[in-house]
């Protein structure tokens, strides 16, 4: 596999495609952290968590096409509000089926499952009739395209560095958020325990809420993200809503610092395999050693181990 | 100060607790004892709305609370230290208590916990699940303090507990209750730690109270025939 080239090529080959990765990472971290609060925190098996993805895509695009028809002078910057305006309709849409649906089913996870699933064909649906069903992109900025070549063999593209920023941004304000701020306390504890938590004063129902609507939020920040590397479908979510569960579950379920190195591990692994084999050949190899490290460590590399 | 008139509740359509009246007075420590399953926990439960209540009312303060959500119930005044303690066994000590400010909005711990319960600050930054159960019993009830109760339930605090820290926790809720002024409701199966912390005692069986005596009059052997198998 490795004889036709030589060691700087092969160098050159694995840091570039590790930055490749780097796209992919980000893209995983932004679903793994909405995946992290709805079912690491909530233990809500949300099948239409990639939907949510989608409609930060969309957000995106429609933004774009509205600046690039009505506003061309500003495409340079609309990018600071449609990241934005992305998060805030995820929010509200995952605020609105919190309301109406999930927290019909707080005690019922495989209805919860099949729920979801239903609501995430619906979402597509919707997606369908009201956009279309053709493939839609962004009109990036020009600061955007490009890349940056660091040596005369490696290319590090710009839109991977500027996902990589805000990832790291996100978590780092996602981690300050729930250990640091009093809704942060809240959505850990209801999550650890609802009854408890509502036995000391906090209104679990409005916690829920607002923390099924924040993951929905990130997610839609990660579909609006998607539209810098590839284009965007009605079923765009569905290629990465395995993998990102995959990321939560061999992280360990509830450890952001464990979805972070696992979402590391599989974008970086995925991206090098891809390179010298077929991409379904890459994610038999992928799957199978997703499969012996979590045979090893059966609630995740970093689960917590505490007396309950 | 708590009125409980005619409360009837349960799970699904079995009735565990059938038309129970009792009145906690102000400042008084008042011991519910009974054996396994004759209602203790159920009665506790419908008090703080984890449990819906079929009929009857509870009053707190002459204020009919028995239709409120229990998140409600905690701003009117009740607080609840549940059987098995319920810690949040991934947050550390600390953070389980700033839980229970909820309430109060207050930032930071007030220093009075510290002074009842010593070793919450020493082990503040220690996660709650990685606490003995003794340990656990003093964080449980602190959390449930800083909510500023008018009235603290509790149910069995010394499940699980040795019987040195049995004799402490009688003796902490002496002084919870003269330092704060409030009432307790106290669930328990151990006679000896009644008779040190109780002011008064009834005995629960089939969700009726069967017994009832003042400190000056009780009879323990009377009580612990009620609660032998």
């Amino acid at each position: 596999m490795f004889a036709e080239y030589s060691f700087e090529e092969i160098k050159s080959i694995l840091i570039m495609q590790s930055f490749g990765g780097l796209s992919l990472l980000c893209i995983y971290v932004l679903m793994g952290l909405g995946l992290y609060v709805v079912f690491g925190q909530m233990g809500v098996i949300n099948m239409a968590h990639a939907e949510f993805l989608v409609i930060g895509s969309y957000t995106m695009c429609l933004a774009s096409k509205f600046v690039v028809d009505h506003m061309p002078t500003f495409i340079n910057h609309y990018l600071w509000i449609a990241i934005p305006l992305s998060f805030g309709v995820a929010f509200l849409v995952g605020w609105i089926v919190e309301w109406l649906l999930i927290s019909r089913l707080y005690k019922r996870p495989l209805d919860t499952l099949l729920a979801t699933w239903g609501l995430s064909l619906i979402m597509q649906q919707c997606f369908r009739t009201f956009i279309g069903a053709r493939e839609m992109s962004a009109t990036l900025p020009d600061w955007l395209m490009g890349s940056w070549a660091p040596t005369d063999t490696i290319d590090i593209p710009i839109n991977g560095l500027v996902i990589l920023a805000t990832t790291i941004i996100l978590t780092t304000g996602l981690v300050i958020f729930t250990r640091k701020t009093r809704w942060g306390l809240r959505m850990r504890s209801t999550s650890q325990n609802r009854d408890m938590s509502q036995a000391l004063g906090i209104n679990t129902k409005v916690t829920d809420r607002f923390t099924f609507a924040l993951a929905c939020g990130i997610s839609g920040i990660g579909g609006a993200f998607l539209t810098t590397v590839a284009s965007t479908s009605p079923t765009a979510g569905t290629a990465y809503i395995v993998d990102a569960f995959l990321v939560l579950v061999l992280g360990g379920l509830g450890s952001l610092f464990g979805l972070v190195i696992s979402a590391g591990f599989l974008a970086l692994l995925s991206s090098i395999l891809e390179f010298f084999m077929t991409g379904s050949m890459a994610k038999v190899w992928l799957y199978l050693i997703i499969f012996i490290v979590l045979a090893k460590f059966t609630k995740g590399l970093f689960s917590s181990k505490v007396r309950t | 100060m708590l009125t409980i008139s005619n409360l009837k509740a349960g799970y699904g359509e079995s009735s565990v607790i059938k038309d129970l009246s009792f009145t906690l007075k102000e400042n008084e420590i008042l011991g519910v004892m009974g054996r396994n399953g004759m209602g203790k926990t159920t009665l506790f439960k419908s008090l703080i709305g984890l449990l819906p209540a079929f009929g009857g009312e509870i009053s707190l303060d002459g204020e009919d609370i028995t239709s409120y959500a229990t998140y409600k119930r905690v701003y009117s005044g009740l607080a609840y230290v549940p059987q098995g303690r319920m810690i949040f066994p991934n947050l550390t000590v600390t953070e389980n208590i700033k839980i229970g400010l909820e309430k109060t909005k207050a930032k930071k711990v007030p220093d009075y916990i510290y002074d009842i319960f010593p070793v919450l600050k020493e082990m503040g930054h220690r996660k709650g699940g990685n606490l003995s159960g003794g340990q656990q019993q003093q964080l449980a009830i602190a959390r449930a303090l800083v909510t500023e109760p008018k009235v603290l339930l509790l149910d069995e605090p010394t499940e699980g507990i040795q019987p040195s820290i049995i004799k402490e926790i009688a003796q902490i809720l002496k002084q919870i209750r003269d330092m704060k002024g409030i009432s307790i409701l106290v669930a328990e199966q151990v006679l000896s730690f009644s008779l040190d912390a109780c002011d008064r005692f009834v005995v629960i069986e089939s969700g009726d109270f069967i017994h009832e005596a003042d400190r000056a009059d009780v009879d323990p052997d009377k009580i612990k025939s009620l609660l032998a198998v």
